[in-house]
């Protein structure tokens, strides 16, 4: 589907961004499972780069508000990355001390919805972890 | 058991619970490097300590962190995070100490049960 090169580089850029989430999807679940009062979990950067292994701490509220958007991604600052191969595949939409929300756009936010793994169950609430109220 | 008692061992729990979380992380991490493919010799994980405001990296090689996974007792830490009473320093590098939970107690049951790649 993706033979056009901006299509190819769009594709990449979420697929690698969509193997970080769910990397972090897992990391949330474990932090719900060992240590559930644990304030703020270490998720991985969701950069492109797919050497980077920092990680940031957010509350799982926080995370979990992020993730409700397939588009949405978070990266730690100086790790935003909107253009790739000459195109343009996201913008930041917020900055927080130790970390910043990115939205994929164009084909990449395509790419985004499309390797979603939430939106096949979406409406199944109980395969997601669960997020306190007092995170919030 | 006393209330110091339960105190003591809910504080050790926590702690252990903190680093067996931390570990799984790490492990996220690593596969990150097989799912990209990644040659890589070292690789940058989060410090296991019990510390659950700790925000610290470390640069660790690949054959260091492998070494420490074979034993569900051992975790990685920043220098100057381990917790004496409830781990023992088995090894130390520039970038990290190795700790080993002590034999009694809840903190090896905890690692011992939460181990990913039991």
């Amino acid at each position: 589907m993706a033979d056009h090169p901006h299509d190819l580089t769009a594709h990449r850029v979420a697929q690698n961004q969509a193997t970080f989430r769910a990397a972090n999807e897992d990391i949330e679940a474990a932090a719900e499972a060992m240590a559930p009062d644990l304030p703020r979990v270490p998720y991985i950067c969701e950069c492109p780069e797919t050497a980077c292994t920092r990680t940031m701490r957010l509350s799982r509220a926080e995370y979990e508000l992020i993730r409700s958007d397939p588009t949405h991604f978070v990266v730690i600052p100086g790790h935003e990355v909107c253009e790739v191969d000459g195109e343009h595949v996201a913008r930041i939409i917020g900055r927080e001390a130790d970390h910043t929300i990115m939205e994929k756009v164009g084909a990449a936010g395509e790419e985004a919805r499309r390797l979603d793994r939430r939106t096949d169950s979406d409406s199944d609430s109980a395969s997601r972890p669960k997020v306190a109220e007092a995170d919030a | 058991m006393g209330i110091g008692d339960a105190t003591d061992a809910d504080r050790k729990a926590r702690i252990a619970s903190n680093e067996a979380l931390f570990r799984a992380v790490n492990e996220k991490i690593e596969n990150m490097n097989a799912a990209f493919a990644s040659v890589v010799e070292t690789f940058t994980v989060v410090c296991e300590c019990g510390d659950n405001g700790c925000v610290e990296q470390i640069d660790v090689a690949v054959e260091d962190y492998e070494r420490a996974r074979k034993d569900p007792t051992l975790f990685i830490v920043v220098p100057g995070h381990e917790i004496p009473d409830v781990e023992d320093v088995i090894g130390r590098s520039e970038n990290f100490v190795l700790v080993k939970k002590k034999e009694d107690g809840i903190s090896k049951k905890i690692a011992a049960e939460t181990d990913p790649r039991a």
